[in-house]
């Protein structure tokens, strides 16, 4: 397979999607008025989302099976690097808790070429009108703590879907945790392999439907319960 | 010989036979063999484990064989755990290949793509 020739090829935005038919839609749309080139993972939704998505000028790649966010990102990263000329990727979650105008702000830090990795970070200039629910602060607070114990980085925000690579800092980096601990493990390949990172402050727009996709105070345990015991 | 002793040791015999032929690791083939063996032993003569158990310094051989039970359960667990996590690994990465060998092109995508990505 060829390198896909794409127009707006530079810039690659991932997507993984997992029951998201009320939402997918609505985020593709904001798609439509951009230039960036976007890859859809369906983690074999049981909903419609892969025949909603197959409706906008993207492309999409199916699991066979549900694995977890974590592998869906890290299929996105394989097919961008092995069949996009992708010089950018950026990470974009399907539940509509980004804008889709923050994205340049990712891109422009890495165009710049001092930085390898962008995240986003919803806590680097508080949004006062954006109240985030107590129960995120405590699970955020938690991931925080783990992650500047075991990373050493000084990040605000561990959680945040909305993150930019360059596609040299992509090939250092493979998800092996399938599911949420995928998070604090990209920080943790960012901190081992020295990639240049820094924050930019973005807006999550937190509605009831991304709360209910979105992990629960008991997540937070299970995800440090994957990070502990399902280390290779 | 009481019943209890013939069934226990039909079923360790049996055991047997389908570990000796069966396709494992090596290892792990010759470690179940000698438990097997051992079973088999202490089945047909029970004061040869209380005479262990004395030697080891535990008082009954119902004991021992308890804790060297425990030992290759443990020993079993982690084994077959390791092996889940492996197969667990291999699954994810073929159905990532198959995902990112038959990519699917929505309505509008650039064309041109359409004809790069099936041709292939």
């Amino acid at each position: 397979m060829k390198a896909l020739n794409h127009k707006s090829q530079d810039v690659w935005v991932i997507i993984p999607a997992f029951n998201e038919e009320s939402s997918i839609g609505k985020v593709l749309d904001q798609f439509t008025e951009t230039d960036y080139s976007v890859l859809v993972i369906d983690d074999c939704s049981q909903d419609s989302t892969p025949t909603i998505v197959l409706d906008y000028p993207v492309i999409l790649l199916q699991h066979a099976a549900n694995l977890g966010q974590g592998a869906a990102l890290q299929t996105g990263f394989d097919f961008v690097k092995k069949y996009t000329s992708a010089k950018y990727v950026v990470t974009f979650d399907s539940d509509g808790q980004h804008e889709v105008e923050e994205i340049i702000k990712l891109v422009e830090s890495l165009q710049c070429q001092k930085y390898d990795v962008v995240l986003g970070s919803r806590f680097l200039q508080p949004n006062p009108n954006i109240r985030i629910p107590l129960g995120k602060t405590i699970i955020l607070k938690f991931g925080l703590f783990f992650t500047r114990i075991t990373t050493r980085m000084s990040v605000t925000d561990t959680h945040n879907g909305l993150r930019g690579f360059t596609i040299n800092a992509l090939r250092n980096i493979n998800i092996q945790q399938n599911r949420m601990a995928h998070a604090s493990e990209i920080l943790s390949q960012i901190s081992l392999k020295n990639l240049r990172w820094k924050e930019v402050p973005v807006t999550i727009h937190y509605t009831e439907y991304s709360i209910k996709k979105g992990q629960s105070v008991f997540n937070a345990f299970n995800i440090l319960w994957e990070l502990l015991f399902r280390r290779e | 010989m009481n019943l209890f002793q013939l069934i226990l040791l039909l079923s360790l015999l049996f055991l047997l036979v389908i570990v000796s032929i069966s396709k494992t690791v090596i290892i792990e083939r010759l470690i179940t063999l000698l438990i097997l063996i051992g079973g088999i032993l202490f089945v047909i003569f029970p004061d040869f484990s209380t005479r262990i158990a004395n030697f080891v310094g535990i008082g009954r051989g119902a004991d021992f064989v308890f804790y060297v039970f425990i030992f290759f359960a443990s020993f079993q667990f982690i084994t077959f755990s390791t092996r889940i996590r492996r197969i667990d690994k291999k699954i994810t990465l073929l159905i990532r290949k198959m995902a990112t060998s038959t990519p699917q092109i929505g309505k509008g995508f650039n064309k041109e793509d359409i004809k790069t990505i099936n041709n292939q």
